[in-house]
């Protein structure tokens, strides 16, 4: 099996020639040997090979039996026979560094099912980089469901708190064993491999890389099928910018085998698709030759630093270890070139992908000419590009990419220039589109909820940033449908969809999706699902509540129960129902739906830590519109940490999530907590942030300080806000208009009521025709009325207006709260305790049982209420009030003076 | 009797050895009583046959121990079918490469291949992988000079870790 080619005679002729080699001078060696074999190209090989092999890194010989026994190799294992999860484990199959495997057994109704289990080392079950990078295998293992990758079929924690999961146990041999031992003819090799082609084009359309791939991991069973195993250093694409995982990523980098290593890989450069191609080159090589494609005399990468980049061809290598003439005529021409372009040291002359690779292989058995030229050197002409369709749509769409991004930054651009043209990539870049456009978008979600907060509801949308170039990439469907590949286009047609989705682009979506839906009919349960899934949340979006209840069943209907049970997507479903029962204004149900969302989300496996932060997120946003603050600052709190652990925290969509958070702290009245919150956002690079979501922070910022009694500058503040929402949307815009709506209570607050009436007079009408905005222009007449000119009946107004604009739902019942108790400090302050005591006693009856928790608003309303009831100041109601305010701020002071006295 | 005496002094040295290997495994908290039993096996092998001089003492030692870790890995349930010949290659820890690790049963076949091809290379490789012995102790058992065997050692070698990688655990 060495070398097929070889009798016995020259087999012992070869070992007795390498060991007097040994005593030739090294320089000589390739010589003497020659003029020993004496033309016999075949035993010159041999001796050339058991040179090579002897001069070749270490292997278990080299180590003596008492260290092999002291790894444990030959003791019995504790673990066989005892039982993990369902499993009972019966054999070791192997063991690694990082655990061992199994072969495990589980008995049901008389049924036995045998599997493979693997465990993690039981000496190192603290070791929490080998319980992430063993997580990590297990994340990517489920989302590999293919009839040639080995099956994920179970995973838990045993008694003793050990991580495990259980694959399909293969019954069969080494693809090259399978080969060797059945003589199979070459065309049933090709057939072989091509499977391999298809197992690997999955990973890399899931966006995994396999990173070790080589015959010992590829088995064929006993229906002939190809199985691939062992996604040990597995590598999910999408972590690519992620430096979180870093520590992982650095540590495996060395864990590849040298043999099928490609340059990229040894040299310890970035890996993409194209490294596990090589892979498949070195595979297809040994399949056809029965050798690995290095020149003589040189194992090249085994231990050493040499990396060799000029394979020979096969057909060359097989009539130098004496092929048959018929053997290596077949393989001289189309296989020689596709062997050869597989293992181009240059990633990006290699096949795009592992499916163009099957594709030549196919044409090149039906005997039509293959796509790869052995003049891959000229490739960067306009002649072979024309010949390479793959190439250069890839290009085209790589260069309208790279038009977009310069949009968003200039390290984008730097990132995306770094990709290469390989169509998995291409999707990548687009999940990286849609990263920064996810920015953008819930910039301006904040923007429009800054607004909800402070003046109940804007219905209008925001105005739309999103680049032209974009609307052309993803209209053209020339474009798109110049991928062959069927599964391609719909990955791409669906990151698009989502890429809109992100972009706040609903109409753009349902588009997509009537083209798309058709075409995906006959594709995966999941695909169909997340296809679905996108239509609820567009449809909700545009207010077609029925269409988007449709959607979410026909998404629970695409699914499988296992898919149900777990993951993104039933998270993200749940988050539809959420945002669905938002829209028919049923809050409860949005706010358990959007828990449920969360939670899910949270212990989701199959979803990058963006994704999950970016869905609790949603649900953070649920709560927070809803008036579960608490809950709010609970779930963004999650974000954050999910965020910080995975080392996204520093991009935008962390800081809209704690702009979320900052708001909810703000409207449950943790003034100091708010205020620290904003400001550990300001502290953080805002260069790239829009001027609209600045100003919408500036504009709570503004009334913070007001309420945190600074009054100048709260006032210098709300200009700022004022000055760059208008100067950015223009003075007669909505938005400048309700920005300066937004600052009338953080200039009375400040103490300046005349002030605040100017601003409403500038205002003037142009809000009038705005109903929501109407009437909280109204209610500020009012209570601005009341400050400049206090009697009875501009005190009734108020006390009039605001809990029945509260009960309506036109004004939510915590700022009509706080609106009246504000009211009442200020008029305590000017010693008008008659009209104080009245506005607390009607803001106390408006909160009823609504206003609860730790902030200012429930202290106060307790305050007021022992006040009122002539009791002493509540002391446990003045420390929550401390804590929120602080010490010195004057509603704690004017209560500490009255306290002693009342103690 | 001195031939004798070196044979037991060597016999003593391969048992300290495993027992050594044994307690220290112990200590260590691993449960691997299975190692002594090796060595008793190994004893009891070497007993059972007659010992007629070092030469053929250390040949049955190394032997019998090839033989007991065959055994045990057969025993241990790598059967032919489903078991062994699941490959499974644990290399994310660069501490322990899987090429490092040792198939008894797959060098077990490499071997046997090599006795057929150049039974002295194979001989070689059960003297001073199985038995322990060193270059010198080699050569006045085999009578053959020290850089003759170490050549030997290397060729075997070279040939033993092909076919290794190459039977990539598989076990048919």
């Amino acid at each position: 099996m060495t070398a097929p080619v070889l009798d016995q005679a020259q087999r012992v002729r070869a070992l007795h020639l390498m060991r007097e080699a040994l005593d030739v001078t090294a320089s000589d060696r390739v010589a003497w040997v020659a003029a020993q074999c004496a033309g016999d190209l075949a035993l010159n090989a041999e001796v050339d090979r058991l040179l090579a092999l002897d001069a070749a890194a270490a292997g278990p010989l080299d180590r003596s039996l008492s260290d092999h026994a002291e790894a444990g190799e030959f003791a019995g294992d504790p673990r066989i026979g005892r039982q993990i999860g369902p499993y009972v484990i019966r054999a070791l199959l192997g063991r690694g560094g990082m655990g061992a495997v199994y072969r495990a057994e589980r008995n049901e109704g008389g049924f036995t099912q045998t599997v493979a289990l693997k465990l993690l080392r039981a000496t190192d079950p603290d070791n929490t980089l080998a319980l992430r990078r063993f997580a990590r295998e297990r994340q990517i293992l489920v989302r590999l469901q293919h009839p040639h990758i080995a099956r994920f079929l179970d995973g838990g924690v045993s008694d003793d708190g050990q991580p495990w999961y259980a694959m399909e146990l293969v019954d069969g041999a080494t693809l090259l064993r399978h080969v060797e031992r059945l003589a199979t003819p070459l065309p049933a090799r090709l057939q072989l491999f091509m499977q391999v082609c298809d197992a690997v084009q999955f990973a890399h359309q899931n966006l995994v890389l396999h990173r070790d791939l080589k015959p010992a991991n590829i088995l064929v069973d006993a229906q002939g099928d190809v199985k691939l195993l062992d996604f040990g250093i597995a590598k999910l694409l999408q972590d690519e910018a992620d430096p979180g995982t870093h520590e992982v990523t650095r540590t495996e980098h060395r864990a590849f085998t040298p043999d099928y290593a490609a340059p990229e890989q040894i040299s310890g450069q970035a890996v993409s698709t194209a490294t596990d191609l090589y892979a498949l080159g070195v595979i297809l090589f040994e399949l056809l030759t029965g050798r690995r494609p290095f020149k003589s005399g040189a194992v090249p990468g085994r231990g050493s630093a040499t990396i060799d980049t000029n394979a020979e061809p096969p057909s060359r290598a097989l009539a130098r270890a004496g092929g048959e003439r018929r053997r290596v005529t077949a393989l001289r021409g189309d296989l020689d070139t596709i062997a050869l372009t597989c293992l181009q040291a240059e990633p990006a002359r290699r096949y795009a992908s592992a499916a163009a690779l099957k594709r030549d292989l196919e044409r090149h058995l039906a005997g039509l000419p293959i796509e790869a030229r052995p003049d891959a050197f000229s490739y960067r002409s306009a002649k072979f590009l024309r010949r390479h369709r793959y190439a250069v749509t890839a290009g085209v769409i790589f260069a309208l990419a790279l038009l977009v991004t310069t949009i968003f930054s200039v390290q984008q651009a730097q990132r995306a220039q770094r990709e290469s043209l390989r169509a998995t990539q291409l999707a990548e870049s687009l999940q990286r589109e849609r990263d920064a456009a996810l920015d953008d978008a819930r910039r301006q979600e904040t923007l429009r909820e800054h607004f909800i907060a402070v003046l109940n509801r804007a219905t209008e949308s925001g105005e739309s940033i999103a680049p032209e170039q974009l609307l052309a990439l993803a209209g053209d469907e020339h474009l798109l449908g110049t991928f062959g590949d069927s599964d391609m286009q719909t990955a791409l047609r669906l990151a698009l969809v989502d890429l809109f989705a992100q972009r706040d682009e609903w109409q753009r979506v349902v588009e997509l999706l009537d083209q798309l839906e058709p075409a995906i009919a006959d594709k995966a349960g999941r695909v169909q699902a997340s296809a679905a899934a996108y239509r609820a949340f567009a449809a909700i979006r545009l207010g077609k509540l029925g269409d988007a209840e449709v959607a979410i069943e026909r998404a629970e209907l695409a699914m499988t129960p296992e898919q149900r049970g777990g993951g993104m997507l039933p998270a993200e479903l749940q988050m539809a129902r959420a945002q669905l029962a938002r829209s028919r204004g049923d809050l409860a149900g949005a706010v358990v739906a959007a828990r449920e969302a969360s939670a899910r989300a949270l212990v989701a496996t199959d979803a990058s830590a963006l994704a999950q932060g970016q869905l609790i997120g949603t649900g953070a946003t649920t709560l927070l519109l809803a008036g579960e603050l608490e809950g709010a600052v609970e779930l963004a709190d999650q974000v954050e940490k999910i965020w910080r652990g995975a080392g996204v925290s520093a991009n935008l969509a962390a800081r809209i999530n704690a702009m979320n958070r900052a708001n909810a702290l703000f409207l449950s009245g943790q003034l100091l907590a708010a205020r620290a919150a904003i400001e550990g956002i300001d502290a953080a690079d805002a260069t790239t942030e829009s001027a609209p979501a600045q100003s919408a922070r500036k504009g709570t910022y503004a009334k913070l300080l007001a309420l945190l009694a600074a009054p100048e500058a709260a006032l210098i503040e709300a200009e700022r806000a004022i000055h760059l929402m208008c100067d950015s949307t223009g003075e007669a815009s909505h938005e400048c208009l309700r920005t300066r709506l937004a600052t009338i209570d953080t200039r009375y607050y400040a103490g300046d009521p005349a002030n605040a009436r100017r601003e409403l007079d500038r205002i003037g009408d142009g809000l009038a025709h705005l109903p929501p905005l109407a009437a909280a222009v109204a209610g500020f007449e009012r209570v601005l009325a009341l400050q400049l000119t206090p009697n009875e009946t501009t005190l009734i107004d108020v006390l009039t207006l605001l809990p029945n604009n509260a009960k309506a739902g036109a004004l939510p019942r915590r700022n009509a709260v706080r609106a009246m108790l504000m009211l009442a400090e200020i008029f305590d302050r000017r010693g008008n305790a008659p009209y104080a005591e009245r506005l607390a006693r009607t803001a106390i009856d408006t909160a009823g049982d609504a206003i609860r928790g730790e902030g200012m608003d429930p202290s106060l309303l307790l305050l007021w209420q022992a006040r009122l009831d002539r009791q002493p100041v509540p002391t446990a109601a003045l420390a929550t009030l401390e804590r929120a305010v602080g010490t010195t701020h004057p509603l704690v002071a004017a209560r500490q003076a009255q306290a002693p006295t009342a103690d | 009797m001195t031939e004798l005496a070196d044979a037991a002094q060597l016999f003593e040295r391969l048992y300290d050895e495993l027992r050594r290997i044994a307690h220290r495994q112990l200590d260590a908290g691993g449960a691997t009583l299975q190692t002594t039993g090796l060595v008793h096996e190994a004893y009891l092998k070497l007993a059972q046959s007659q010992v007629v001089d070092e030469q053929h003492l250390l040949n049955l030692a190394s032997r019998a121990m090839r033989q007991v870790l065959v055994d045990t890995a057969r025993a241990r349930g790598r059967d032919k079918r489903g078991g062994g010949l699941q490959v499974v290659t644990l290399t994310e820890g660069a501490q322990a490469l899987p090429e490092m690790s040792l198939d008894v049963l797959a060098l077990e076949q490499s071997l046997q291949r090599l006795e057929q091809a150049d039974p002295r290379l194979a001989q070689v490789v059960e003297l001073h992988f199985f038995g322990g012995l060193s270059f010198p102790e080699m050569s006045r058992v085999m009578n053959v000079t020290e850089r003759t065997l170490f050549r030997d050692w290397r060729a075997a070698r070279a040939l033993i870790h092909d076919d290794l990688s190459r039977f990539d655990g598989a076990n048919a």
